[in-house]
């Protein structure tokens, strides 16, 4: 496969000392007055979801914003509606809202005062899922149609519905539930193991269930035998997991480096090592696969944001610091780790956005 | 980024916990909390965030049952950072009967929790006439009180000075750690119990001339400053070798009595020996281990070296210089069961530098 070099727009040739959104024609940076807590691109635009309950559509031009204000407190998670053309938040005022560039905002469900801290959707089945504590809600037909309720036996820290979304993994302590959201008071499939599972996916393939655990290790399961493995000794909690386009390589957060497992053939990653993309030093605390090509977002823990190519370890300086003044013996403290990455479906736009509202996007061409 | 200081309330059932912290969200303080409670009760102040939580206790590496923490903490503290503007403190109220070691271990187990807050005091409230009882018949309440950075002997007007006297001996048995303060109602300086910070510990420091060695009678006293990076080896790497520690411990149905053991030395210490020492004894006597803490002059620096713990989780660091107004020494505080002083002391001496 012939990889063009990676550049920002026709004919800039990258400077090592500046970072690219400073160079790029198409790009912005945006300083929010609230932490970033989510951002996705819904069409062309990017959406940043934030502690301050606002939500922004944000294009070239701030004039051209939109913004909405959500949530009375803080969103906690935000996802592209089923639809592909809205947001969908949840927030500590435990309400469940849409939201787009066009129309005031909706309120899909609440909860009457527990937080909503969890939220997913499927583009395939239309599901949306939320959950409050223990009680997971599933809302079909992308908000609007029925309304199933499962009790998961712990409460929920991370949701994963599978390639065909109605699987619905929900990440708890000492284990993950297993429901079949379309199906009312269908029972929970348990996958056990002790600890901390505090974020969850699916293999593209729906064969593999992927957890990261507050015990800075991964955990997995085969789900057609329950063979499950594990990948420890990260610096700090794997929270962000995302998969290339086919599901060759899970990519993750919480090591010194960006760290992928290959999930090739039957047995995932067991018994392989996984691959180091060579960067800058720091704590990863972001990543994100390009929809198409084989490129990652990786953001870190001092608020710097680069792409990678995985084929080759190719470095691209997007924003932030590129290094870091010296290594920070506990990097989170700054209060600056990137918290959110988002491609647009093209794959030709990124978004960023961190703990201290420091965000932006770039347009790139290939 | 400053940390947000964190205070844990406990108290056995009645003894005013509820009082206290409706007294904190009412006055007029001007500053902004976030409360973390277990089920709403009398409560509830415009300016503050309240937080329903269900205790959600669980145990971390690999079902170590002295490294449990809290889970719901971790996640709604998660949650408490993300809103704009922040707090100027987090409270958290414990449940009549909860074991005070989950909510403290959170703030050393979990790096999210760690790297944005700091657990400023342990708050025991304690019914001045009913104490006594309750410590010869509650497990719960003799941890209350062995873990207290500060304690209310509240209820003062239910009791006469002497009886109180004699309650606070028998904390003294148990904590001589704490600083006790009497209260009514549970009246007291909100200064006192909220963000402490580095200013109580030099406060103590300064108060307590007389910390004797291997045998004091003091109490000293430090609830901040924790850089933890300094003895990663521990925090991190604690679970290694740590499933066999206490296992010949017998499942005990009767209750051992908790005690404190308070050290000092002139000498400076070795941070490696030191380190080697209190990781050891952690690893050998975690579970018995409540609490300790200490400010120690090492010989490898000028600035003084705190650390704390709780169970099999320490952490300790270099945090700003010492007082001018007296020579630097170092100082040792155990709380907890079965402590072998004269074996404490030894292993503390030999850390001289």
């Amino acid at each position: 496969m012939n990889q063009p070099p990676l550049r920002p727009s026709p004919g800039l040739v990258p400077t090592p000392n500046r970072p690219l959104v400073e160079q790029a024609r198409m790009a912005r940076t945006i300083q929010f007055d609230a932490p970033v807590t989510a951002a996705h691109y819904i069409g062309v635009r990017a959406a940043f979801a934030l502690g301050d309950g606002s939500v922004h559509f944000t294009v070239l031009s701030a004039h051209n914003d939109v913004v909405h204000q959500c949530h009375s407190g803080a969103i906690l998670a935000a996802v592209p509606s089923p639809d592909g053309k809205a947001l969908l938040s949840v927030g500590d005022d435990g309400k469940l809202v849409r939201s787009s560039a066009e129309g005031s905002p909706e309120v899909l469900f609440e909860t009457g005062g527990r937080w909503l801290e969890q939220a997913v959707a499927s583009r395939v089945s239309g599901v949306v899922a939320v959950a409050a504590g223990k009680q997971v809600t599933v809302l079909t037909e992308g908000g609007r149609g029925k309304k199933l309720v499962f009790q998961a036996p712990a409460a929920v820290t991370a949701l994963a519905l599978d390639p065909k979304g109605r699987r619905l993994a929900c990440a708890h302590r000492d284990g993950v539930s297993l429901y079949w959201a379309l199906i009312k008071d269908s029972p929970a499939k348990t996958l056990h193991w002790k600890g901390a599972h505090i974020a969850c996916t699916f293999h593209p393939s729906g064969d593999f269930l992927v957890t990261g655990m507050l015990e800075n290790a991964l955990h997995g399961w085969r789900l057609a035998d329950g063979t499950d493995f594990q990948m420890r000794n990260y610096a700090y909690r794997p929270k962000h997991l995302s998969w290339s386009s086919k599901g060759k390589l899970l990519a993750t957060s919480g090591a010194q480096v960006a760290l992928l497992w290959p999930f090739e053939g039957k047995d995932g990653p067991m018994g392989k090592p996984g691959q180091q993309l060579p960067s800058r030093p720091g704590l990863v605390t972001s990543i994100n696969h390009h929809k198409v090509d084989n490129l990652v977002a990786v953001g870190f823990a001092d608020g710097g944001v680069h792409i990678l190519r995985t084929r080759d370890g190719a470095d691209l300086w997007i924003s932030g610091p590129s290094e870091p003044f010296e290594p920070a013996e506990e990097p989170l403290e700054a209060g600056t780790a990137v918290e959110a990455l988002a491609w647009s479906a093209d794959g030709m736009r990124m978004a960023w956005g961190g703990q201290d509202g420091a965000a932006g996007w770039i347009e790139l061409i290939k | 980024m400053e940390k947000i200081p964190v205070t844990v309330l406990t108290g056995y059932l009645g003894a005013g916990k509820t009082t206290l912290l409706n007294r904190i969200l009412t006055e007029p303080h001007g500053k902004k909390y976030a409360v973390i409670v277990n089920e709403f009760g009398e409560i509830g102040i415009d300016n503050d965030l309240i937080v329903d939580v269900d205790e959600e206790i669980f145990e971390v590496n690999n079902g170590c049952v002295c490294c449990t923490v809290r889970g719901d903490l971790v996640r709604i503290i998660a949650g408490l950072m993300k809103r704009k503007g922040g707090f100027d403190g987090i409270l958290v109220e414990t449940t009549g009967l909860a074991d005070p070691a989950p909510v403290a271990q959170t703030f050393f187990a979990d790096d999210e929790v760690r790297a944005r807050t700091r657990l400023d005091a342990i708050v025991t409230v304690a019914d001045a006439a009913h104490l006594l009882a309750r410590l010869g018949d509650s497990k719960e309440a003799q941890e209350q009180i062995a873990f207290a950075d500060v304690i209310l002997l509240n209820k003062m007007d239910a009791v006469t000075t002497e009886q109180a006297d004699l309650v606070e001996a028998r904390i003294r048995q148990i904590n001589r750690a704490a600083e006790i303060i009497r209260t009514t109602r549970s009246v007291v300086d909100l200064d006192r119990v909220l963000d402490r910070g580095a200013f109580s510990l030099d406060r103590i420091l300064d108060l307590d001339p007389h910390f004797i060695d291997g045998a004091g009678h003091d109490h000293h006293h430090h609830d901040h400053g924790h850089h933890h990076g300094h003895d990663h080896g521990h925090h991190h790497g604690h679970d290694h070798g740590h499933d066999h520690h206490h296992h010949d411990e017998p499942e005990t149905t009767h209750y051992k009595g908790i005690s404190s053991v308070a050290l000092k030395t002139d000498k400076p210490i070795s941070e490696r020996l030191f380190n080697n020492w209190i990781g050891a004894l952690v690893q050998e006597k975690g579970a018995d281990l409540l609490r300790a803490k200490g400010i120690l002059k090492m010989a490898e620096s000028e600035e003084r070296f705190v650390f704390h713990g709780v169970h099999m989780m320490i952490e300790g660091g270099y945090h700003g210089a010492w007082s001018k107004d007296r020579a630097p020494d170092s100082r040792l505080v155990f709380i907890g069961r079965d402590l072998d002083a004269e074996a404490l002391k030894a292993g503390f001496e030999a850390c001289a530098a």
